[in-house]
């Protein structure tokens, strides 16, 4: 409990709560800082835990509109048309040149996390190249990744998950199984995590990008959905 | 609407005492202990009123975030084999050979693997959401018996991840069966105002031959877990 400082006379002043003020009574000098104390003291004073009444604030009272706690933006695939790649570099998914990205373009207002999740299901993969004896391990191997672009110009990749054409593992070093092996098809895949970004930046671009380990292989993805919250407090 | 009373007095105004207790009593007796919504109107704290949130990253072999808000924090703790899109994302860092290395068949920490890898983190009263990736490769071997044919060994194998918050199991994976795959599970539970830590801990079970049975002894049949990245990341949510 805080008291505003001021100086108490006789009679009885206030028990509770932050303000102090004298409680005339007949025959007491109304003296001009007497009387303007308690109005000055608020005027300069914090509202605390004393001051208010129990359970009182709820959720409303914060205001989300314009400068939000959270901005959420959301791009999905629902399966028409599939996107194949055979690229060895990281590619954004698009469907019939719909790109698989969000553009928030926002400028941070404090330091931010931005969180990135994504998930999606493969197709049936053209599986050219299979290499067991373990020293190619990328052969066996399809990659999906975030590329964020933020500053207009800056790009970083954040995060990737692996997935595996086949059951066998990489290091696997016994040449090729006698019956030629199948893909793995139909497969879920999923990515989240987080990424902290300065006050002051730009978020432009969020995009979900795929490659493959060896351009004799292609990636079919039939549908993906891509969310991205940036959170600012 | 409340009512205030607004009396300002001037030195050597006549006023009677009573006057001067009644003009302040009803402003005060609000001030002390009964400030509630109407004093503060629904929507009028926004962005620009909080505090701004502090966040710091650090990185030992695993990179950690903290963040601070005041409607909510987030934490993570990640580990990525290679350099994020770079030549070497396409092999692991860590592998647990399942034939020589120590392990149980209930459940192990991957912070026996990676050292550090684990979330620590402070938590409000609240609800505490998020979710671990690990990207894992438990792959089926092939191996020769007596010629040239080889066959394939361990389609039977499993790997299996649960995340533990205070050595409580709150989400798994069950059982997963050879193969390379980066695993998302979310979770989401209540917590107290509390110091908790999150950790990713496996089981699996695997059955390597004995070498001597086979063809060409020299060749060992390796059954191994890599690990090529793997976060942990919390959302805390509170009043």
């Amino acid at each position: 409990m805080r008291t505003s400082g001021l100086i108490t006379l006789s009679s009885k002043e206030t028990s509770m709560g932050k303000i102090t003020k004298k409680m005339f009574v007949a025959g007491d000098t109304a003296d001009a800082t007497f009387l303007n104390d308690p109005y000055d003291s608020l005027a300069g004073d914090f509202v605390e835990g004393d001051n208010t009444s129990k359970k009182w604030a709820n959720r409303d009272f914060i205001n989300e509109a314009g400068g939000r706690l959270n901005n959420l933006y959301h791009d999905y695939n629902n399966g028409a048309v599939a996107f194949t790649t055979s690229s060895t570099t990281l590619t954004t998914i698009s469907n019939g040149g719909d790109l698989r990205e969000v553009n928030p373009n926002y400028t941070c207002q404090n330091d931010v996390v931005v969180r990135l999740c994504a998930n999606g299901l493969t197709g049936i993969p053209r599986v050219e190249v299979k290499d067991f004896t373990g020293g190619n391990p990328q052969y066996n191997q399809y990659q999906i990744a975030f590329k964020i672009t933020y500053n207009g110009a800056s790009t970083k990749i954040i995060s990737y998950g692996n997935y595996s054409w086949f059951a066998y593992a990489a290091a696997c070093d016994f040449g090729a199984p006698a019956a030629s092996p199948k893909s793995i098809n139909y497969r879920n895949f999923g990515l989240s995590i987080l990424e902290p970004f300065p006050a002051g930046t730009i978020i432009n671009k969020v995009e979900l990008q795929a490659k493959v380990g060896d351009a004799a292989n292609e990636l079919t993805i039939l549908r993906n959905n891509l969310f991205v919250v940036i959170a600012e407090n | 609407m409340k009512k205030f009373t607004e009396q300002i007095n001037e030195q050597f105004g006549q006023v009677k005492p009573e006057s001067l207790n009644d003009n302040t009593n009803v402003w005060l007796n609000n001030w002390n202990g009964h400030l509630d919504s109407q004093n503060l109107p629904v929507n009028s704290i926004d962005n620009t009123k909080l505090i701004e949130p502090t966040s710091s990253k650090t990185t030992i072999t695993s990179t950690f975030l903290d963040w601070k808000g005041q409607t909510q924090n987030y934490a993570q703790v990640r580990f990525y084999s290679g350099d994020e899109g770079g030549i070497n994302d396409w092999l692991s860092s860590y592998q647990i050979f399942l034939k020589t290395d120590n392990w149980t068949t209930g459940w192990n920490r991957l912070s026996e693997t990676i050292g550090d890898f684990y979330l620590i983190t402070e938590a409000q009263e609240g609800m505490i959401s998020g979710q671990f990736n690990i990207n894992w490769w438990l792959g089926l071997n092939t191996f020769k018996d007596t010629g040239a044919a080889s066959a394939a060994w361990g389609d039977d194998w499993w790997i299996r991840w649960g995340l533990f918050l205070n050595d409580n199991l709150i989400a798994d994976t069950g059982n997963l069966y050879p193969r390379e795959e980066n695993t998302c599970v979310p979770f989401k539970v209540p917590v107290g105002t509390q110091k908790i830590r999150l950790d990713l801990r496996w089981k699996t079970i695997t059955n390597n031959p004995d070498p001597t049975i086979m063809f060409d002894p020299t060749i060992d049949v390796s059954g191994y877990i890599q690990i090529l990245g793997a976060n942990i990341w919390a959302n805390n949510t509170f009043k």
